[in-house]
């Protein structure tokens, strides 16, 4: 079973947040979601608050996986970001590893160039907290064992 | 490819209601998102429709938090595809990462040859993502069962459920809700079942994709 996530100790996901944070306030942005493949949110930082990071974090995946197929039709082998200007607020969105994103938004005031730059860096680090997090323990699973499955048949309930 | 995290207790779960066009799969998300009963905020539906037909372009998402089981939170993302047979590739977009399959068929005697097709052609976009459908959890619904001119549950199973493993299957009318939630009820508990006998060993983890 390989998962396209490694598996993250709480010292990686300190580090993670701690990387996000330096982030936000270098490029002066507001919020950055990290999003898995199959647009599953892993992690939130900055005003998300008034945000629904779940969707957020679902469209932009799914956008930006229509992006690389536009750009396998351009003979590109890919497109590494996709940036889209709002009129209040903008969003960028970044690969991290090919599997992995950050999903990055900002107010129109910030420089997109600042956004580009400082994501650079910071994909940079997170993906080097993903490749130690592989190479500590890329096969090891998980125990669920502790859930109850026997009462599974009714798991969405009918109003 | 579902997501635990262990740090937050969650696990994520992506499920897609596949079929042919017309068959009835925004629907059953329209009805679970008007019928579930949840305990905090009830997710948006999001549907990314054309605007003068309300057929589906790219996909319609609802995500969806289950009760808890054993102190986990378990969030389904509900996807469907557009069935029309030109949006091939958006298809293939939205199966990337699934984790469990609901196959909506047209119950209709003159759908038959579109189910069958849709079938195939869920079969293939599974391999073009290097997938095998026998290893995916997957459940049929037989959709419009209301209908005057449907075909008999057994023939619709000759022609779907016709493997060396048959699924469950369901008969469904989801305009009025039925059959809508024992298939998504069974569609999770088979998801849950298998992501439990995937992950055995303890680790300590914060999130690990399954």
């Amino acid at each position: 079973m390989t998962g396209t996530l490694p598996q993250l100790i709480e010292e990686d996901v300190e580090e993670i947040e701690a990387i996000f944070a330096d982030f936000l306030n270098k490029a002066e942005a507001d919020s950055v979601l990290l999003t898995a493949e199959g647009g599953f949110l892993v992690s939130e930082h900055g005003n998300t608050k008034k945000l629904d990071t779940m969707s957020l974090g679902a469209l932009a995946s799914n956008s930006f996986e229509a992006n690389k197929a536009i750009a396998g039709l351009i003979g590109e082998p890919s497109f590494s970001s996709i940036y889209q200007a709002g009129e209040t607020f903008s969003m960028y969105v970044q690969s991290i590893d090919g599997y992995n994103l950050m999903v990055v938004i900002f107010p129109v005031t910030t420089a997109v160039g600042a956004i580009k730059y400082y994501a650079q860096a910071a994909r940079d680090e997170v993906a080097k907290v993903f490749n130690r997090a592989k190479k500590r323990d890329p096969d090891a699973g998980l125990d669920l064992a502790m859930m109850n499955m026997a009462d599974s048949s009714q798991i969405f309930r009918r109003k | 490819m579902a997501l635990i995290n262990q740090a937050s207790k969650e696990i994520q779960v992506k499920v897609v209601y596949y079929g042919p066009a017309l068959c009835g799969k925004t629907t059953n998300l329209v009805k679970v998102h008007e019928n579930v009963q949840v305990a905090g905020d009830k997710g948006k539906l999001v549907s990314l429709a054309n605007q003068t037909s309300d057929r589906t372009l790219f996909f319609d998402f609802l995500p969806i938090e289950a009760m808890s089981i054993k102190g986990y939170k378990t969030k389904f993302q509900l996807y469907t595809v557009p069935g029309q047979v030109i949006y091939n590739t958006t298809r293939q977009l939205v199966l990337r990462g699934v984790d469990g399959i609901v196959f909506v068929a047209d119950s209709q005697y003159d759908k038959m040859s579109e189910n069958v097709e849709s079938f195939a052609n869920l079969e293939e976009n599974l391999r073009a993502l290097k997938l095998n459908i026998a290893d995916i959890p997957y459940v049929l619904q037989y959709n419009k069962r209301d209908l005057p001119n449907v075909a008999p549950v057994d023939y619709m199973e000759f022609l779907l459920n016709n493997r060396e493993v048959q699924v469950p299957s369901f008969e469904a009318a989801a305009p009025k809700c039925e059959g809508v939630f024992e298939t998504l009820n069974m569609i999770t508990r088979m998801l849950l079942h298998k992501l439990l006998s995937q992950t055995s060993s303890p680790k300590p983890a914060a999130a690990v994709a399954a």
